[in-house]
């Protein structure tokens, strides 16, 4: 009864002419963004992050936050009637979501993407509401031991889920992590790697570095490929989905609920991996395997209700624990931070308003977005329409102004240029970026925690597992990287085999 | 790219090098009492140990497919990127002596050029009314700050 309560006070503050206005324009913007292919989600949250500092936290957030659900929904679109993702998390959607526009339901296929996306997201929300609680009560057992743990298994699982080598993904989080290094120490006030500029002394600034290597690296990518997109003529009709739709959408859209929900919730995971994860398992169960990848419902109705939903389990190890389990968390975080609001265990009592905010401008977010998203579909798909080589340097411009309105210094436009040549460089030889961003937020309160924990316990390495929890999620972290290390060297020495035999 | 993989695996191997050699001058500390330089000169370590393990099984793969590579690099169009860093750096050369309005003209002709617009006519015409957008948005009604004129102006 006290969530609700509590749900009620959230919408009290959502529903302020203000934050209703950047509630719209996040999710606006976010189905924008979702829908043209050439930047995602967190190119624009960091584009649009200095414009959040003359207004109070939660209006900020709740804007950031707008663009990165909204971005799941407009993704669909996309990968529907041009079988090009408008994000990752829509990569799945393609597979079946375009087979079925082909056969002229291109309607149905929107629709119920569409209307999953609202159930999975308004689910979400309220498994979110009742689970904070008593996972941030949990939260306040923890201390330094418990904290490294749990962003040690958080980096493991970042690069073991990373999608192409695992140790090019341990080396951009090691990366990340001296990254995170830069600057003043934090518990001994030392200057470390500043290199003699004075700008570095705080260290590296995260916005910059995210414009950097997800905004002006991925043109950068993208300009090299010069092909205009194909957009599949067909008509429009019938985006409400039939009786049939409805019946073989419906279990679909409860599992991907709760799977998605409970995937985001790990680190590394979130909307990707549980639309993913929502496919393999709607087409191992279904009765009709052999349709899933030729127009089955299913297939769209199961990973979009997951995307969704995975965006609000995202945001339980952020509020409850302070620890982001992917980049945009990393970057909400990082907006938080800048704002001087600490998220973690005390996070719903000391600032509640804010807290309860983002949870009801999700509700209101989601309803906005069905609205935005069902009769405004045409509209989406002409916009499609517009070349990226308008687009471009649009994206450009936009990162420029951002970037230098941090702190009206060149120096952050300086940064951003480098990680673009950087992050350039890095995708051409498949160095995902994902890993180091994560590392570089995770890498200050990593040392902070293992410094305390080893200061308390006296020098006593055992104290990491000694404390239960802190063991349990050594012990699996290790266990992690110890497996993918083998697998990793089985196939190395299977394909040596194999060139040995053909020899 | 089997051959790059070598080099950056080199050029990784020495930038963990130098962090944990700056990180010992830090101060290692002891256990009871870690120091500024023990979490960083770590990393170094770990750092100079992953790209050992890259280097390897970058060999090994070049032995497995006999010297043959996958060519990265030959199909970049270069002259776009490096347009598009060099538009990226005279943003920065110019932005305060010329104010963001002028700056920001003058970087997006280049790349409207840069995109295949071939009209100088048109490629003015788009550029003017994508900066009385960016105006409008994020000056006007966001209230972001960016030096629009130049200082000597100011």
């Amino acid at each position: 009864m006290e969530a609700f309560a509590d749900i009620i006070y959230g919408f009290g503050v959502v529903l302020q002419p203000i934050n209703f206005v950047y509630c719209f324009i996040g999710v606006l913007v976010g189905t924008l963004i979702g829908v043209l292919p050439g930047i995602g989600p967190i190119g624009a949250m960091a584009i649009l992050l200095p414009s959040t500092y003359h207004v109070e936290p939660v209006t900020g957030i709740i804007l950031l936050a707008g663009i990165y659900y909204g971005a799941m929904y407009g993704g669909s679109t996309t990968s529907i009637m041009v079988n090009i993702p408008g994000e990752a998390a829509s990569v799945v959607t393609c597979l079946d979501g375009y087979k079925m526009a082909r056969k002229g339901r291109a309607g149905a296929a929107l629709g119920i993407s569409a209307i999953g996306s609202f159930i999975g997201g308004t689910l979400g929300i309220v498994i979110l509401m009742f689970l904070i609680e008593p996972l941030a009560e949990f939260a306040m057992k923890f201390g330094p031991a418990e904290y490294f743990g749990i962003m040690m298994m958080g980096l493991c699982l970042v690069t073991y889920l990373a999608r192409g080598s695992v140790i090019k993904a341990v080396i951009m989080a090691l990366l990340g992590l001296i990254l995170g290094c830069v600057g003043t120490d934090l518990v001994e006030g030392k200057l470390r790697f500043a290199l003699g500029i004075d700008q570095l002394s705080d260290g590296v600034n995260i916005v910059p570095m995210v414009m950097g290597l997800f905004g002006i690296s991925e043109v950068m990518c993208n300009i090299e490929e010069s092909s205009d997109i194909d957009i599949l003529k067909t008509k429009l009709k019938g985006l409400f989905p039939s009786k049939d739709d409805w019946k073989r959408s419906k279990w679909p859209i409860i599992r991907g609920s709760f799977l998605g929900f409970a995937l985001g919730i790990l680190p590394g995971g979130g909307s990707i991996i549980s639309s993913f994860a929502s496919y393999t398992l709607e087409k191992k169960i279904s009765k009709h395997p052999e349709e899933f990848g030729h127009g089955a419902i299913e297939g769209v109705a199961g990973p979009e209700t997951a995307n969704n939903a995975g965006t609000s389990g995202a945001f339980v190890p952020l509020l409850a624990f302070g620890i982001p389990p992917n980049v945009v968390m990393a970057l909400l975080l990082g907006a938080l931070l800048m704002h001087g609001v600490t998220p973690g265990p005390l996070f719903y009592t000391q600032h509640p308003d804010i807290f309860w905010g983002i949870l009801a401008s999700m509700y209101v977010g989601n309803a906005m977005l069905l609205v935005l998203n069902l009769p405004l579909i045409p509209m989406w798909v002409r916009l499609l329409k517009v070349p990226y080589q308008i687009l471009f340097p649009l994206i450009i411009l936009f990162c420029l102004i951002g970037v230098y309105t941090i702190q009206n210094s060149i120096f952050d436009v300086i940064v951003m240029l480098v990680f673009a040549i950087f992050g350039y460089v890095m995708k051409k030889y498949e160095f995902e970026e994902a890993p180091l961003v994560l590392a570089f937020i995770l890498g200050p309160m990593l040392e902070a925690s293992f410094r305390q924990a080893l200061i308390i316990s006296e020098g006593n390495l055992m104290v990491f597992f000694m404390r239960p929890i802190a063991a349990v999620t050594l012990i699996a972290a290790i266990l992690l990287f110890l497996s993918h290390t083998f697998t990793f060297f089985r196939m190395a020495r299977e394909k040596m085999a194999q060139s040995d035999g053909m020899d | 790219m089997v051959k790059g993989n070598l080099i950056i695996s080199i050029l990784i191997f020495i930038f963990g090098t130098l962090v944990s050699v700056n990180s010992y001058f830090y101060g290692l500390g002891q256990l009871s009492n870690p120091d500024a330089g023990t979490f960083p000169f770590g990393l170094g370590i770990l750092l100079m140990l992953c790209s050992a393990c890259l280097f390897i099984s970058t060999l090994k793969k070049l032995k497995i497919s006999n010297g043959k590579d996958i060519a990265i690099w030959s199909e970049v169009n270069f002259t776009k990127v490096s347009m598009i860093i060099g538009a990226l750096v005279l943003y920065i050369l110019l932005l305060e002596p010329l104010g963001f309005l002028a700056c920001a003209f003058l970087i997006q002709f280049l790349l409207f050029k840069v995109a295949g617009s071939r009209g100088g006519l048109s490629s003015v015409i788009a550029t003017s009314i994508t900066i009385a957008v960016v105006y409008l948005v994020f000056f006007w009604a966001l209230g972001v700050y960016v030096p629009l004129l130049p200082d000597w102006i100011n």
